[in-house]
């Protein structure tokens, strides 16, 4: 099958088919932070009332388990165009115009996306040594999800870019 | 404000239009770019952002695991026989579970295909129709309300979420009275059919025993909350695995297989949020660097001149409440918390304006924007769930909407329904 696709074809099909498995591990990344997060803070809840004790950390790891869990959420909500956009005048234009128009805001969110990326690479490879206060590992593990989704983001706008992004309500949908 | 203003109106994702603004407003002011990721962070590791997906979580198996359908069964025994009573058992029914979910959009969507045949077959489509939009208003208006948390979020320290969703309680009771009051009116005028049981204190007692434990919930949650027992977020973690305890066990209407979707859907939807959130950060702080909130507390000042000082109080309320009229048609209501309460939080409070008065004021003029022709969401998704037209669902939406109204002036002309409970001496 991929051999019969132009070589355009098959970067375009091996593209989208990394990006697939990239999404599959973000969507299971997002329920397992999530299924932790409330199981961490259920039990801290549980201890405090039921063994009158808590758990030091518990406060850190389940803010980074919701940075790890929505972090990756905002390049699937790209990609299932959940994020909400205002479209009251654009959708009275022609339909020339109004793709192009697509474009343009695809452009502009891949910019978006470069321009966050980069900073927050190097802000956390230049700060990595600083702890976090209860545990022993960087603090900068919150910066990671932040990367990682930026350049997430990054790769489904090019997608969108590839693909004529089409244009529907308040959205970047594919 | 005005790259935001033109990539928001050019379709932009607000997210990413408030994201390119502060780009924008980086690169005028010549301020490092790095600090955009590291605000970004900050904005969204914080433990009470937590309380949003969690409550997200929360609503799903309330909705999907079979206990809107209790909740049906359990209004229908006290109300069912009243004048216009599947109404008012909508009414209840999606105010119960709202005490949980706090979304207007899932609540419209699990009433319709609940409830929503049913009151179709006595009512009509568009009596029935605003019946159900009006319910799902209910949801973020009564605690725990996601918006209440975004807007306690963005308030920073001057006010609580347990504070907001206090100040919630008594409103909240009142349109939810008013409206069943409006049903039962609006019934007797158009001669609509009395249908249901009638009222017996044994059918309420036993007939719903899975409701009474599904009634428990919520409020040991909301209660929990305000009595100081746990935090939002810990009261929203709670809630979900009480809501879990309820779709897998009580109702078995859950399956292991649906706990990823409903993990995932709910994250993904906070993660929406959480990006407005994220890249607004640092555009409302560009904001404060050029000292806009204190030209516009400077600028709305010099409008309210008048030496008495609870005149002047309530003409920036009446202010603010115009601006949000607009705001919340036009504009998601998320980015309006997100955008417009750190500028005009502040100022209530340089004003001595109560903040649960400043703020329960606010989120409800948004949330009735929810409603309110001719883009409330919670018309639109009811449009296309029904096949409605919009100026036929509007007219029939129009006492429900002008009552909220109503409400909303009445609260910020006379504070106690909203102030007396956070005031009192247990809070």
């Amino acid at each position: 099958m991929a051999a019969a696709l132009p070589a355009g074809g098959r970067f375009t099909a091996a593209y989208e088919a990394a990006l697939a498995k990239l999404d599959l591990g973000a969507r299971w990344l997002i329920i397992a932070c999530t299924a932790a997060m409330i199981v961490l803070v259920s039990v801290q809840v549980a201890l405090r009332y039921l063994l009158d004790s808590s758990l030091d950390w518990s406060d850190e790891v389940s803010r980074l388990l919701l940075v790890r869990g929505m972090f990756p959420a905002i390049p699937l909500g790209i990609r299932e165009g959940s994020h909400v956009g205002v479209e009251l005048l654009v959708q009275f234009l022609p339909a020339v115009p109004r793709r192009q128009l697509a474009r343009l805001r695809t452009l502009a969110g891949i910019v978006l996306m470069g321009v966050v990326l980069g900073p927050t690479v190097r802000i956390a490879a230049d700060t990595w040594d600083e702890l976090m206060p209860t545990l022993s590992i960087s603090a900068n593990w919150f910066l990671v999800p932040d990367a990682l989704s930026a350049g997430h983001s990054l790769l489904h706008l090019v997608k969108l870019l590839r693909r004529e992004p089409v244009h529907t309500i308040g959205t970047m949908n594919e | 404000m005005l790259v935001f203003g033109a990539t928001a109106l050019a379709g932009m994702p607000l997210a990413f239009a408030l994201g390119l603004s502060a780009l924008a407003g980086l690169a005028l002011t010549g301020v490092d770019f790095g600090m955009l990721p590291t605000r970004m962070m900050n904005a969204v590791n914080s433990f009470p952002l937590m309380s949003i997906p969690l409550f997200m979580v929360a609503g799903e198996p309330m909705i999907k695991g079979g206990i809107m359908e209790q909740m049906i069964l359990f209004a229908n025994a006290p109300v069912g026989r009243v004048r216009g009573g599947l109404a008012q058992v909508a009414m209840l029914a999606g105010a119960i579970p709202s005490l949980v979910s706090g979304t207007a959009v899932s609540e419209a969507a699990a009433l319709s295909s609940t409830v929503g045949p049913e009151l179709k077959k006595h009512y009509g489509l568009g009596f029935s129709t605003a019946v159900i939009a009006a319910s799902a208003n209910l949801g973020p208006i009564t605690p725990p309300s996601a918006a209440m948390i975004v807007y306690a979020y963005m308030a920073g320290s001057s006010v609580s979420i347990g504070a907001l969703f206090v100040a919630a309680v008594i409103p909240s009771v009142i349109i939810t009275a008013v409206f069943m009051g409006q049903c039962w009116w609006i019934a007797k005028r158009k001669g609509y059919p009395v249908t249901g049981e009638p009222f017996t204190v044994k059918r309420l007692v036993h007939s719903t025993p899975v409701s009474w434990l599904t009634l428990a919930l919520p409020i040991g949650v909301i209660w929990g909350i305000i009595g100081g027992a746990f935090t939002a977020t810990e009261g929203a973690a709670i809630a979900v695995v009480g809501a879990l305890f309820l779709g897998f066990v009580v109702t078995g209407r859950l399956a292991l297989r649906d706990l990823p979707e409903i993990l995932y859907r709910s994250a993904v939807m906070s993660g929406v949020v959480a990006a407005m959130i994220a890249f607004a950060s640092t555009f409302t702080f560009l904001l404060t660097v050029d000292l806009l909130p204190q030209q516009l507390a400077e600028w709305l000042q010099s409008i309210t001149k008048d030496p008495l000082v609870f005149n002047l109080l309530v003409a920036l309320l009446l202010l603010v409440a115009l601006l949000l009229l607009l705001v919340g048609m036009f504009l998601e209501s998320n980015a309006a918390y997100i955008m417009l309460v750190p500028l005009l939080h502040p100022i209530a409070l340089t004003y001595g304006i109560d903040p649960t008065h400043f703020a329960f004021p606010f989120v409800l003029n948004l949330i009735i924007g929810m409603m309110t022709p001719p883009v409330g969401v919670v018309l639109f998704v009811l449009c296309g769930m029904t096949g409605i037209r919009m100026g036929e669902l509007a007219k029939h939406c129009m006492p429900f909407i002008v009552s909220q109204y109503l409400l909303l002036v009445a609260c910020l002309v006379w504070p106690p329904p909203v102030t007396w409970l956070p005031k009192a001496p247990r809070y």
